[in-house]
């Protein structure tokens, strides 16, 4: 995707983006997946644990969501609403494969590598898989990647929202930790 | 590195890994038929500015106006159209720092043709055209005590648009004057679309009531509007539901009030919707009450809101026939208590002329007033008296406790001091241009307080009026005896629970108010357990004061939990619990509660205040043996 900044997507830039792709808007789908697409990508990637399927549920998310714009009501949580939407598919695709992941630092490296040409990007993304738990690495991608709320999150994740706080908190000291050095596992 | 740094560069990172798969997506997505286009914003102008030549073209073009007529003035064309119900458009020639002339009259409907009648405006100066047609509504009655409102709409270049509209705004406003009614204006600078072309032709009406819809529809996600409703009301009917709305726009302004004379008075309004929920249920009884005028299901009503008991009310009664269109009962998220303790008033008598050292008294007036403080459980009463040249005044909560005292003796009397009223109080700071509407202000407090002059030394008495709207608390020190306003200030709500935190306030905090809650205090308030305090401030994790308070019974306490628990989990209904274990906690001083109970195959622990049953602190946890459907995969070691 493009190497701009990000910056977190505004709930009411992807509401409109939502019903614009609903009404058939020119350009609405392109503004609907810059402002979700790295958000869906990295949730798919946190969840799956692996590249390829993150980038076919990826795909499919906004498929899906292109089919579901037009019923699409706003509750003030489209982030939430895309997200939820690329967790089924993925929970979708491990029943059909009915296996477990070994997710590994090679593997990783090796399957970034054509995306992520940045060693730092790298670094991150695979410290987020590998030394953040399943809550931590869905709250920090929520929130940081998709700027969902801590309070979205809880409700979103069934977990109260101190823990989610916590969690986010020792999340991002862990991986900051990682960043400044500390721990390059 | 800090936290934001962190997460900005996880978010990069996944930015940039992310794979570019939107030609495949667009791909399987073919476009819709597209539905009507969105309203442009201000484009339109900003472009003509920018092509000004062109822009002139075309509005002459559209305006019918003849290139000569305007005679090398700076060469400006715009149009005002009037709308009451009359339609009357003006295209008019001219620039902010000359005349405004009238180029071409034009009458958008058959009322428009009566109004403009054999007069020929053209060449006219605008002022001028205004005061004849707007002189002619009123004498052909479509402009009267019970409809007052002109819809003034202009288009023109961006920076002629408030000239013209003050102007015209001003001079309706003036001749209405004469007739003595107060006039209503709402102008707005009109965008035109294909779109607005559109409904205006469907319906018969001006691009500029087309517009007003448009923007009213646009404004009031949760009403049920539709153009349908909208088009056939009159401008006055538009206006009056306009005013219920906060739009804050530079080009659309309202002025005056919309004349609700044809409808029942907010009073009987009100009469009905009490009497339904309870006999002799007064004003006094109800929190945040809010009633307005609405258009609902092809008729105005008034919409009434309030709490009462546990429960929010919800009703709308026919604006014209007084009657019940629908009602609705639920039960509150606030719980503001109605089986709260109360005090008689011979009660709170006898606790103010105690702690007076006041035993004897007679002919000496007792003022007390109720005061409920919304997100608390508890109310306080005011109480305050004059006696032997000393003025008392005591705030008493419902257990009896004197929260505030004050005592001191007047070198004038009491009847020379303005009232302090709560009501009366509110009335004043609205008649000072203090507020604009009284219908949100909330936790309205009065103490009186001697206060010290800076300059000269010498103390004087005056009331501290605190109260909030919305996420802001204000305070006025006022001058009850010359009835000024000696002092304002102003504290957004942050600032206070900062305050309250004090060190434990850090950047995790700050950054979780800014990121998670906005301007939504009230769901803060709830996740969080915490209160607003009887000042209307913040409150912290529980009122103090309740030394002399008795605890809740165990049915209350699950009551009050459940429902504060709603935030965070939805309803809970007590039939769904189980296994409710509720101890008192001996070891913090019998305050606390220890409530433990199952609800949906979650554990909960919650300690709760026992008198006022705010959650202070809780956790959850799965039952033992259960787990939530969640894919796992495990780490390589």
């Amino acid at each position: 995707m493009s190497s701009k900044t990000f910056t977190k997507p505004r709930k009411r830039d992807v509401d409109n983006a939502i019903y614009g792709v609903a009404e058939g808007e020119e350009n609405a789908m392109r503004s609907l997946y810059e402002l979700c697409g790295s958000a869906v990508y990295a949730y798919a990637l946190t969840v799956c644990g692996n590249v390829y399927d993150a980038q076919d549920v990826m795909q499919d998310t906004f498929i899906k969501v292109y089919n579901a714009a037009p019923d699409y009501v706003s509750q003030g949580k489209p982030m939430s609403w895309i997200l939820s939407i690329a967790r089924n598919l993925c929970f979708d695709r491990f029943r059909l494969q009915a296996r477990q992941v070994n997710v590994t630092d090679e593997a990783l490296e090796r399957q970034l590598g054509s995306t992520a040409t940045d060693a730092t990007d790298r670094l991150v993304i695979k410290s987020c898989l590998l030394q953040l738990d399943e809550e931590e690495r869905a709250i920090v991608v929520m929130h940081a990647v998709g700027g969902v709320k801590h309070r979205e999150i809880a409700d979103e994740l069934g977990i109260p929202l101190n823990t989610v706080l916590s969690k986010y908190r020792r999340a991002i000291a862990k991986l900051k930790n990682i960043l400044e050095g500390g721990n390059n596992e | 590195m800090n936290k934001r740094s962190v997460e900005r560069k996880v978010a990069n990172s996944f930015e940039h890994a992310a794979p570019d798969v939107y030609q495949t997506v667009s791909a399987q997505c073919p476009a819709r038929a597209k539905a009507a286009s969105r309203k442009n914003t201000l484009w339109g102008w900003k472009f003509a500015t920018c092509a000004l030549a062109l822009a002139l073209v075309v509005a002459i073009v559209f305006g019918g106006v003849a290139l000569g007529g305007l005679n090398g003035q700076t060469a400006v064309a715009a149009s005002v159209t009037l709308d009451v119900n009359p339609s009357v458009s003006l295209q008019i020639s001219g620039h902010r720092s000359q005349d405004y002339r009238v180029v071409n009259a034009e009458a958008l409907n058959d009322d428009g043709k009566v109004i403009i009648g054999s007069m020929d405006l053209k060449g006219v100066q605008l002022e001028v055209a205004v005061n004849a047609l707007i002189g002619s509504m009123l004498r052909n009655g479509y402009l009267s005590s019970l409809t007052n409102s002109v819809l003034v709409s202009v288009d023109s270049q961006e920076g002629e648009y408030s000239s013209l509209a003050k102007l015209v705004s001003d001079e309706i406003t003036l001749k209405l004057k004469e007739s003595q009614i107060e006039a209503s204006v709402v102008a707005q600078w009109l965008d035109e679309t294909t779109e607005l072309e559109e409904l205006a032709a469907k319906y018969g009406i001006s691009l500029g009531k087309a517009q007003l819809i448009k923007k009213i529809i646009a404004n009031s996600v949760d009403e049920n509007y539709t153009e349908d409703d909208l088009a056939r009301l009159t401008i006055n009917e538009l206006n009056i539901i306009l005013s219920g709305l906060s739009i804050t726009e530079d080009d659309l302004t309202q002025s005056g009030t919309a004349s609700a004379q044809k409808y029942i008075g907010k009073d009987r309004a009100l009469e009905v919707a009490f009497s339904k929920v309870e006999s002799g249920l007064t004003q006094e009884n109800v929190l945040g009450l809010n009633a307005k005028l609405d258009f609902n299901d092809g008729i105005m009503v008034w919409e009434v809101e309030f709490y009462y008991g546990t429960n929010e009310y919800e009703f709308e009664i026919g604006a014209i026939t007084g009657e019940i269109v629908s009602f609705e009962r639920e039960i509150s998220e606030y719980v503001p208590d109605a089986t709260q303790p109360t005090k008689t008033n011979d009660e709170l008598k006898a606790i103010a002329l105690e702690r007076a050292g006041v035993t004897e008294v007679t002919d000496v007036t007792i003022n007390i007033e109720k005061c409920w403080f919304w997100g608390a459980k508890n109310s306080v009463y005011s109480v305050w008296f004059e006696y032997e040249n000393t003025y008392y005044e005591f705030e008493i909560d419902v257990y009896g406790s004197v929260l505030y005292s004050f005592e001191q003796k007047l070198d004038v009397t009491a009847d020379q001091l303005m009232s302090r009223k709560a009501e009366d109080l509110r009335a004043f700071l609205e008649s000072q241009g203090e507020l604009s509407s009284l219908q949100n202000v909330r936790n309205l407090r009065v103490v009186t307080q001697m206060q010290t002059d800076e300059e000269s030394g010498e103390s004087r008495l005056v009331y501290i009026v605190t109260f909030s709207v919305d996420e802001v608390k204000y305070t006025y020190t006022i001058d009850p005896l010359n009835e000024t306003i000696l002092n304002k200030s102003v504290e957004e709500r942050k600032d206070s629970i900062k305050d309250w935190f004090g060190d434990k306030w850090d950047d995790d905090w700050d950054e979780m108010f800014d990121d998670d809650y906005d301007d939504d205090w009230e769901d803060f308030f709830e996740d969080w357990g915490f209160h607003f305090d009887e000042h209307g401030g913040f409150g912290g994790k529980k009122p103090n004061n309740q030394s002399t308070a008795t605890v809740l019974t165990e049915e209350e306490i699950k009551s009050y939990l459940l429902n504060q628990l709603r935030g965070q989990f939805g309803l809970i209904l007590l039939e769904d619990t189980t296994e409710w274990e509720i101890e008192l906690d001996e070891e913090r001083g019998g305050g606390v509660y220890e409530v433990e109970f199952k609800w949906n195959n979650r554990e909960f622990e919650c300690d709760v205040d026992a008198f006022t049953g705010m959650l202070i602190r809780g956790t959850w946890d799965y039952v033992d043996g259960y787990t939530p459907e969640y894919p796992s995969w495990h780490h390589a070691k």
